[in-house]
């Protein structure tokens, strides 16, 4: 994975497992990988990786069983959430970039994206 | 230390493995010529072992220096100085294996010409009854005393003496990666301390033996004892010189 | 874990480290940075025992580095330093005999991953092969401090990613790894605490992190300012 060097890597990688999450590929109560293993496949320094889960625990993303490992939550409704957070950053960036290109009201923006998707 | 030593062997094999292989092949032909009655042979094997005995033992002294000069010029003298020594124990190691190698080397050399001498005499009686009256002849001539026992005697002096200019020839090089390491024509200036101190010992252990009672013995020891305090010295400064100043 | 204090050391009238003074923690990855000639490789020497300071001293739990902390730590060159006679079991068996930390499981496990064999001799590899057969043989060593000198330099990609990946697996609460390097987008992702010397002084240091927000920038960016 590529990492953008002005946001800082451990908040990179965990939206990169929030977008793996809604796509189904970690799905709910599904065993993360050891710290080490984490730092090995992101290429990221140890230290970082266990700020990793320790952020996501904290933003109830996933939990940890002492002796077990680091799980994904099993609790459906944080997988709405982040479904729906990325889904309002997409339509934010749609806005946006729509209203640059001169489409300043919601009729204009709706007509282009139902044409989009005809094709 | 014994590890540094395994290793510094390991580095000279091949040219180990090319001096055995010439002297077996040289003695075998040795042999043949001795048994089969073959006089050419048996004499160019016996001129072709005296210069390869000769060839060997300058070679194997200046081996140990050339790798020492490799030790500091190249890179990979960092796999020599990384290893859990002190700067003393690997420069000790390495003098004392040159000095083992040397010894060594005579030793095979001087046991193979030993032998071939005894084989000779075995064959041809007269010879000893020749070589008898060589020795008179220089007697008369020279007045000179020339046993086997002196001639062995010589040899190990040499020896002796040549490892205090292997210590020297250290101590030179030690001097050029350190003090001189940022002075051009370093290499020169370095023979030229290699020299002046070759005379300046020849200098003293020539005052130092005549000063002894002219026998084998005392002479031979006074060489040894001249000898160990040189090396010592070389190397208690090429320590020194090392820990303080090297630029690998 | 490893105090350095004070560390100067002069060539010729220059200063090539310059009062260093700095600990590293067990741990933690730390990048060594600055311009060629800011004296990290001569630090990183001093660190291993290669080179005697002029002034000040380096610890490592206590004990000054000499004859017995080159036991604990390893130091890789950034040039080629393996004798050209070996082949690389010749290099296994160097350092299996030498040093007592030497783990010859994790080395083999390493070259087989990297597709060695150990008849190769090491003067038929490549720039990218030599480069993985040292880091190999360096992290194959239990230290406690790893002092690697710009071991990206003249690496192509694929090599790259493999030294980054067993730098990474081999770090553990007991030891260090510091990186030196003046190419600034290799570290950034691994190291955890950065040094910045500049002309043998050290100018600034600490956790990634905490300077990428205080500062507001990227290391590049950080870098940039420092140094321009």
């Amino acid at each position: 994975m590529e990492f953008e060097t002005n946001k800082p890597i451990y908040l990179q990688v965990i939206e990169d497992i929030k977008r793996r999450m809604v796509a189904g590929e970690l799905p709910p109560g599904e065993k993360l990988p050891s710290v080490r293993d984490l730092a090995v496949a992101y290429t990221i320094n140890p230290n970082t990786a266990s700020r990793v889960y320790r952020e996501m625990e904290q933003m109830s993303l996933c939990f940890t069983r002492r002796g077990l490992g680091t799980f994904i939550t099993e609790d459906p409704a944080v997988y709405e959430q982040i479904r729906s957070g990325m889904a309002k950053e997409c339509l934010a960036n749609f806005v946006t970039g729509m209203k640059h290109l001169g489409y300043h009201d919601k009729q204009a923006m709706i007509e282009q994206l139902l044409a989009f998707q005809e094709n | 230390m014994l590890t540094i030593m395994k290793y510094e062997t390991i580095r000279q094999r091949l040219s180990k493995f090319i001096m055995l292989g010439l002297l077996a092949v040289l003695e075998v032909v040795f042999l043949i010529g001795l048994y089969g009655q073959l006089d050419k042979p048996m004499g160019y094997a016996i001129v072709g072992l005296t210069f390869l005995a000769i060839f060997s033992f300058m070679y194997v002294s200046v081996e140990s220096i050339l790798n020492y000069n490799q030790d500091l010029s190249k890179k990979s003298g960092y796999m020599l100085f990384m290893t859990p020594h002190s700067v003393y124990e690997i420069l000790g190691a390495k003098i004392i294996h040159n000095i083992l190698t040397i010894i060594l080397t005579a030793l095979v050399f001087g046991l193979v010409a030993f032998l071939d001498i005894m084989l000779i005499l075995l064959k041809y009686d007269s010879i000893q009854y020749f070589l008898d009256q060589i020795q008179q002849i220089l007697n008369e001539f020279a007045d000179l005393n020339i046993s086997t026992a002196s001639i062995v005697s010589t040899v190990v002096l040499m020896v002796i003496l040549w490892i205090s200019t292997v210590a020297i020839a250290f101590l030179a090089i030690t001097l050029t990666y350190t003090f001189l390491h940022a002075v051009p024509a370093k290499g020169l200036i370095s023979f030229g301390i290699f020299l002046a101190l070759n005379f300046a010992y020849s200098w003293v252990s020539n005052h130092l033996l005549d000063a002894l009672p002219n026998a084998y013995m005392p002479r031979t020891l006074g060489a040894a004892a001249l000898t160990a305090v040189v090396a010592a010295l070389c190397l208690w400064l090429d320590g020194w010189m090392l820990t303080r100043k090297l630029a690998l | 874990m490893l105090e350095s204090t004070h560390v100067t050391k002069r060539y010729g009238g220059k200063a090539a480290d310059d009062d260093l003074t700095f600990t590293i923690k067990p741990g933690h990855i730390y990048g060594l940075l600055g311009p060629n000639g800011s004296g990290k490789s001569t630090w990183m020497k001093i660190a291993s025992g290669l080179i005697v300071p002029d002034q000040g001293q380096i610890t490592l739990d206590g004990v000054k580095v000499g004859k017995q902390t080159k036991a604990h730590t390893v130091y890789m060159a950034t040039e080629d330093f393996f004798y050209p006679y070996m082949k690389i079991r010749d290099v296994e068996r160097y350092y299996r005999d030498f040093f007592s930390d030497f783990d010859t499981e994790k080395f083999r496990t390493l070259l087989a991953e990297l597709n060695f064999d150990e008849k190769m001799k090491v003067t038929s590899l490549s720039s990218g092969m030599m480069a993985k057969l040292k880091i190999a043989v360096t992290m194959s060593r239990r230290a406690r401090v790893y002092l690697l000198d710009e071991p990206f330099n003249g690496i192509d990609l694929l090599a790259r990613d493999a030294v980054v990946k067993t730098i990474i697996e081999s770090l553990t609460d007991d030891c260090a790894v510091i990186i030196s390097s003046h190419l600034i987008e290799e570290l950034e992702k691994i190291v955890d605490t950065c040094i910045f010397l500049k002309d043998g002084r050290l100018i600034l240091s600490g956790e990634i992190e905490e300077i990428r927000q205080s500062q507001g920038c990227s290391l590049i960016e950080l870098y940039k300012k420092l140094y321009a």
